[in-house]
This record gives C-alpha cells, structure tokens and sequence, in this order.
C-alpha cells in the first residue's frame, strides 16, 4: 500500500475503516481511563494499608472512584460500535480467535461483571469501614478485572492475526496463546493509558479547585504519573518493536501509516511537554491541559491506525476487500447517521439541561 | 439492497473451529444467558417507563410517595439492569459467535446500519440513565421528568431495532426474494413481537416494582398499597396479550406453527409453560391487583417474578425453536449451511476443506471422519450422549435404520436440515455413532461396505436437498 491510511483502500475498505479506528478511539480513550483509574485507586489503597493508615484518600482517588463504575458503562458502550465494525472489517480472523480462545470469552462477562460490582462496593460506607487490608484486597481484585480483560483482548488480537496458527493452536486445546510480543504489548498500552487518563482527571482536577494545596500535590502527582506513564510506554514499545516480525516492523513505518506513527510520536511530545510544565508549575492549568488533550487525540488515533496497519499487513487482501464492498450495498446508513446526530443532539441537550438544574441549585443556594 | 449476499454465503463455505461443551448443546449456552439477558433488558425498558409514569404521578400531587420510590427504583434499575444486563448483552455478542459465527456474521453483515442505529439508542439510554442516577435527585421537576423521558423513549427504542433483526431470523418476509434491509426488518412478525415484547417489560417492571415497594418499611401499609394499586395499572396491557400471541403465531411459518401445535412435544410444552405462566401472571393482576384491589405481599410479588422469568424463558426458548431447521428461514440452516451449498456439499464431502483436526482418538480414520461430520452437521444442537444426545436418539435404531433416517434427515424430521455430505460421509457419521454406542471399544471394523454405500447413495439422491414438508 503506497498511500496513507486509508486513501489507498477501496471506498467501502475505507468507511468501515475509517469508522472502526474512530470509535475504536473513544472506546480507548474510556478503556485508559478504567485501567490507571482502578490501577490508581489500587496503588493507593495498598500504600494505605502498607502504612497502616485508613486515613483519608487524596483528591485524585476519591474522584476516580467516584467516576469509575460510570466510565466502566462508557467503555462498554463504546465498545459495542467497534466490535460491530470489526466483524464487517475482519469476520473470519476475529470469529476464529474468538472461537479458539472461546474459555476466555466465556470469562470476560462475568468478570466484568464483579469488576464493576467491587468498583459499586468501593464507594459504599460499609466498605469505607473495613480495615485497610481489605480496602486494598478489593481495589486490587478490581483492577486485576479490568488488567485480565485487557490482557485477553490482546491476546485474542494477536491469535486473530496469526492465521498459520489457528489450526494447531486448535489441536492443542490450550488456554492460552503464546506469542512473543504479548507481554511487550500489554505492557505498552497499560503505560500509555497512564498520560491519557491522568489528562482527563487533569481536567477534572482543574474544574473542581485547582488552586487548593490538596489539588496542588495532586496536580504533581498527576504529571510524575504522566511523565513515568510515557517513559515506560516507551521503553515497552521498543521492546515490542524488537519482538514484532520484520514485516511487522515494516508496517509500521509503511506509507500506509508512517504519517500515523508520526503523529502518534508528536502525541507523545505534546503529553511530554504539557505534563512537565505543569510539574515545574506544581499545578495543572487549562493551557498545558489542552496541550496534553491534543497529544491524547494524535496518541490515540495515530496509534489505532498504526495497529490497523499492522494488522492490514497480515490479513489484508482482495477477497476481504470484496466482502466489504458487498457490506457496503446494505441498506439503513441513511438512518444511522440520522439517529447518530439526532440522539447526539440530545445528550448535548441532556447535559445541558443538567448543568442549567444544577446551576439553578447552586443559585437557590 | 443487497442482490447478492445468499449466493455469495455459497461462494466459499468458511470452516472454524467448533468446541464441545460436554453434556450441554450450544444452543443451551446461548439460551441460558439469552433469557438472562432479554429480562434484564425488558426490566429495564418497562422500568424506564414506570418511572416516567411515577414521576408524574408524584409531580401531579396524585401519590406523595412516588417520587421516593423512582428515586429507589432508579438505584436498582441502575444497579442490576445497566450492570448486568449491559454486560450479558455484550456476552450475548460473544456467546451468538461460540455457537454460529456464520449467522451473526450474515446479520451483521444485513443489518450492520441498523444494528448501529440501534447503538445510537443504547448509549443514549445509558447516558441519560447515568445522568439521572447521578443527578436526578438534584434537579428541579422540569428537568427529572424530561431525563426520564429521555431514557424510557431511548431504551424502548433500542428495543424497537433489535426487534426488527431478531424477528427477522424467523419471518424474513420478502427480504427473501429482494434482499432489501426494509423488507428484512419490518418482517411480518415485527409489529406483534414489538408490542409483545413491549407489555411483557411494562409487566416485568411493575412486578419488579412490587417487590420493591415491600421493602420500603419506612412506608406504611396503606402507602404501600396506595403505591401498589398505582404500579398494577400498569399490567392492565396484559389482558391484550392473547390476542397478540394469536397475531404472533397466525404470522408465523406453518411449519414453525405446527412445532408449536404439537408437531414437536417440546416446543408444545414451553409454548404452554409461557401461555400458562402469563396467564397466571395476568389473571392475578387483572382479576386481584385491578379489579379486587388486592393487596401483594413481597413474597407473592417475588413469586411472581419468578413466574415472569419462567415465562420468558419458556417464550424465548418457543421463538428460537421455532425457527428450525433453519436460524434464518429459507437461507441458513441452524447448522451454518445454505440451501443453495447442500448439492456442493454432497458432491464433494461436508468436511474435506475443514482444516481443524479431530482432538479425539479413534481406532479407524473413517470414525475419525464420522467424528468431523457430526462436529460439522450435528453438533450446534446435538451432545454425543449428553442433552438431545445422538446416542439416546440412534441407539436403538439397527444399521439399516441409520442409514436410511440419516439419509432422510429433513423427511424423518422436518425440523431436521438435509444430511449434507456424501455417502461416504454418512456411513461414517453412522460408524463413529455405533462406535459411540458401544462404549467407544479400542477396536472397530472399518464400514466400507460397497452395497452398503451404494444403499446410502441412493437414499441420499431420494431424499434430495430440498427442506422436509408435509405432504
């Protein structure tokens, strides 16, 4: 493929595409949020119970627990929209790995479904009256929910990939795929998710009272997590490139998404620089926050398309091509983009109308 | 339009990886977790309702301990139904791609636009549902009663798009001859299953919500009563039910009709578990709660709900069996093989492009064959020996016997797709089935009969590759 991603495909190769990395990109932008959240909540509590203190949480856990079970219904629901795309874009490959790891599928749902339950029973009183090491155990087991989830989706991604594997993996009834860029991988984007969580809850933190001495020493926090986020991101991601075949290596530097890798790099500079400006200010302020917001978008969707290239590389070819045109002659777009301005209109509405009730009650107080 | 997708479903027969689920069918994985899923989910479209309805009764002065109710309900609703059932929808993706790959893919592929439609509503129902839990009990009357519309207008209508998909699976009307997505979804059986489904979560929701209300001690009797009689009025839909059950099966298939009428013992059982439970459900609501202004106990209620799950599994089991032998009528059988594949596939063998090994050892190649057959042909409803198991169903019958019933699918049972592999593939599905029945010896004569093949051959050409039909 010769040109950018995704110029050089099909039309319809390219909608669905298009569409996939797009929702993709929200769902990630949720999904990060969920895992340093819980992985901060947990690191927290433990500190907490190494110490022996159950004194008060800093500003930045009692928020991520307050947002948590919410952002865990973000990330589901964002995650339908691609999950649909993907079977379009990569019906065999995806149903395949999804049938051979077909014991980890069956495991998902119901550990999301404690997961988000412990996130609900972090926040009630009964459990604020446990002693610290219980404190710790459940935020610890939370986070190992969402890590297991993440994992297995990753590992269902790199099985869907390797066609040459699918038959003996299949014979060898195992439970779990090995691959040498797994670990690296996981790794990778468990540490990426740090710098693009921490910017939302810098912007939550910045809303609430950025002023305050609390604040402040979250602020620096917030920035020393960003900054060692980025830092092992990066030390993980060399260790993945050095695991990935040469052709997957290639990829990522191919036409088809070097201006993606580009952009991913320039991300990474923009929540680089944002976040070490705003440890040297020991605050967070609305300029470097948007600086950083905009290295969220390039890192994210310049990493989705860079990923989608990777995988382009092994599964692409005319036949899948063909498949999408034919998807393409189905009715009903129309209508979908209708309903999808309509009810986004009406969540703006939703949300404002909320925003004028509340201010309506801070007035009346 | 979409000229070209049931031929193109021939063009290459995909083959994946099938996986044994002991003695459960993998129709029961996804029927377990189905039903689970369709109640949560209807709780949460009739409570959506329920509440729009209690919020005006507490902002209209009619019943002053409405609003704390929705305020509880709403925790609840939040708690169980945007948790649990959000999730097991998303397990529903998961588990449909376990048990047929193929079908979800070709209703995705159909119906890929709408199903994203039906997207749009879901993550509106969620952001206006999170919205109220978070902030409702803050906001002024305006505001809440708005939020709840919002939330009860997004969530029926999700259920308006997947009603359309699902019951296009059984009825898929004129989508059959023209392939057009509209054709597809308002199906001859949209409209009757729509406002079904929609009274069953009206009943769902106000049976859940006399539950609750038993629990709200700090009410007394006559509050809670008060609270009840309103909340039962919202059964009052049930009594039209029968009639919509009727509309439901006069549009049905008359084969599907005929399962359900006594053609197949099961499916007349659950028909008559749900007829029975609803009707129990509605005469007490009609008859008790409305009429007589009984007073439910939170014992009776929960009872009740019980009785509601019973009969939407009993329904969901009905609608998912009715549609055999296809899972999508007139174009896929429950099997993953399209009518227009069957001459292909007895030309040139089921299995012989299937690239997964068998994991079981067998004495003889050829029962390692029949092995594959059975994995490819049988086992999306069939165990070896477990439920609906081919050992219990086969193991009486005599050589000959299997042979020809085999041969015969689709006449024996027309409920049953045509057998649709060679001759050569049938004497081993018959072999590894004997071999099954003897207790898996470590020895087995080798089925190569020549007459014998030349028995089945013939069988297989009479019984053609057309569906079994009356007559």
């Amino acid at each position: 493929m010769d040109a950018s991603f995704p110029v050089g495909f099909p039309g319809p190769t390219a909608m669905y595409l298009t569409l996939y990395v797009l929702t993709l990109a929200v769902h990630a932008i949720c999904v990060t949020y969920v895992l340093t959240g819980t992985g901060w909540v947990a690191v927290g509590a433990v500190c907490a119970a190494v110490r022996g203190d159950g004194g008060e949480r800093g500003p930045v856990a009692v928020m991520f627990s307050d947002w948590l079970p919410f952002s865990v219904g973000a990330a589901i629901t964002a995650g339908v929209a691609p999950l649909l795309f993907l079977q379009i874009l990569y019906r065999e490959a995806f149903y395949t790995a999804s049938l051979l790891l077909f014991n980890r599928w069956m495991a998902v749902v119901p550990v999301l479904v404690i997961g988000f339950y412990l996130l609900y029973a972090g926040k009630t009183q009964r459990v604020r009256g446990w002693s610290p090491a219980s404190r710790a155990m459940l935020a610890v087991l939370a986070w190992l929910c969402f890590v297991f989830v993440a994992y297995s989706f990753t590992e269902m991604h790199l099985l869907a990939l390797d066609r040459e594997a699918w038959v003996p993996f299949y014979a060898s009834e195992s439970l779990f795929y090995g691959n040498a860029t797994k670990l690296p991988r996981v790794a990778m984007w468990l540490a990426a998710a740090v710098p693009v969580a921490v910017t939302i809850m810098g912007w939550q933190l910045w809303r609430a009272a950025p002023d305050e001495p609390a604040m402040q020493a979250s602020s620096r926090r917030l920035s020393v997590a960003g900054l060692a986020g980025l830092l092992v991101a990066a030390v993980a991601g060399w260790a993945l490139r050095a695991a990935m075949t040469e052709a997957g290596r290639a990829a990522i530097w191919s036409p088809m998404a070097r201006p993606y890798a580009v952009l991913a790099a320039v991300g990474v500079l923009c929540l680089a620089v944002a976040w070490a400006l705003m440890l040297r200010r020991g605050r967070v302020s609305s300029v470097p926050l948007m600086v950083a917001t905009a290295g969220v978008l390039q890192l994210v969707i310049g990493g989705a398309v860079v990923r989608e290239a990777v995988r382009l590389t092994r599964l692409g070819n005319d036949q899948l091509y063909a498949l999408h045109a034919r998807a393409a002659e189905a009715g009903g777009m129309p209508v979908f983009l209708f309903f999808l301005v309509v009810n986004s209109a009406v969540v703006y509405w939703c949300f404002r109308m909320v925003r004028r009730g509340l201010g309506d009650e801070n007035a009346a107080r | 339009m979409l000229a070209s997708s049931v031929t193109d479903l021939a063009a290459a027969i995909p083959y994946y990886p099938v996986h044994d689920f002991g003695p459960a069918t993998r129709g029961m994985v996804i029927g377990g977790l189905g039903i689970f899923h369709v109640f949560l989910a209807q709780f949460a479209i009739g409570g959506g309702m329920l509440l729009c309805y209690l919020e005006w009764l507490a902002q209209s002065g009619r019943n002053p301990h409405a609003r704390r109710f929705v305020d509880g309900y709403f925790q609840l609703l939040v708690l169980v139904s945007f948790v649990v059932g959000a999730l097991t929808g998303v397990g529903m993706w998961f588990t449909t791609i376990q048990v047929s790959p193929r079908t979800i893919g070709l209703m995705v592929g159909e119906f890929h636009w709408l199903w994203a439609t039906e997207w749009t509503f879901f993550a509106l129902e969620i952001i206006s549902g999170y919205t109220f839990y978070r902030y409702g009990r803050r906001l002024g009357d305006r505001a809440r009663m708005r939020l709840l519309i919002v939330y009860s207008l997004a969530a029926w209508g999700s259920l308006f798009w997947i009603n359309g998909i699902l019951s296009w699976q059984l009825t898929p009307g004129d989508w059959v001859s023209n392939h057009n997505v509209w054709s597809g979804f308002f199906n001859p059986s949209f409209w009757p299953s729509l406002i079904y489904r929609t009274f069953v979560a009206m009943t769902i929701a106000a049976l859940v919500a006399c539950v609750i209300v038993n629990t709200m001690r700090d009410l007394d009797r006559d509050a809670r009563a008060g609270l009840i009689r309103r909340i039962a009025q919202f059964m009052a839909p049930m009594a039209l039910m029968p009639l919509l059950g009727l509309w439901y099966v006069a549009v049905m298939p008359a084969d599907s009709r005929a399962w359900m009428m006594g053609g197949s013992m099961a499916m007349t059982m659950f028909a008559g578990i749900a007829a029975g439970a609803s009707a129990l459900i509605g005469g007490y609501a009609l008859l008790g709660l409305l009429r007589q202004h009984l007073y439910i106990n939170g014992a009776t209620a929960t009872l009740l709900v019980a009785l509601a799950f019973g009969a939407t599994g009993a329904g969901e089991f009905v609608r998912e069996g009715s549609r055999k032998p296809y899972t999508v009528r007139d174009t896929l059988y429950a099997n993953s093989i399209t009518p227009a594949e069957l001459d292909q596939l007895r030309r040139d063998g089921s299995v012989t492009g299937d690239p997964y090994p068998v994991k079981e050892v067998t004495p003889t190649p050829q029962l390692g064959l029949g092995r594959k057959v059975y994995r490819f042909q049988c086992s999306v409803c069939h165990t070896v020996s477990g439920a609906n198991g081919l050992t219990h169903l086969t193991g009486t019958w005599t050589l000959d016997q299997q042979r020809l019933n085999l041969a015969n699918l689709q006449h024996l049972k027309p409920y049953m797709p045509p057998f649709a592999g060679t001759a050569e593939e049938l004497e081993a599905l018959v072999q590894w089935i004997r071999w099954e029945n003897a207790g898996r010896p470590s020895s087995w004569p080798s089925g190569t009969d020549p007459a014998a093949l030349e028995r089945a051959r013939r069988w297989l050409e009479q019984a053609g590759t057309a569906p079994g039909e009356k007559g």
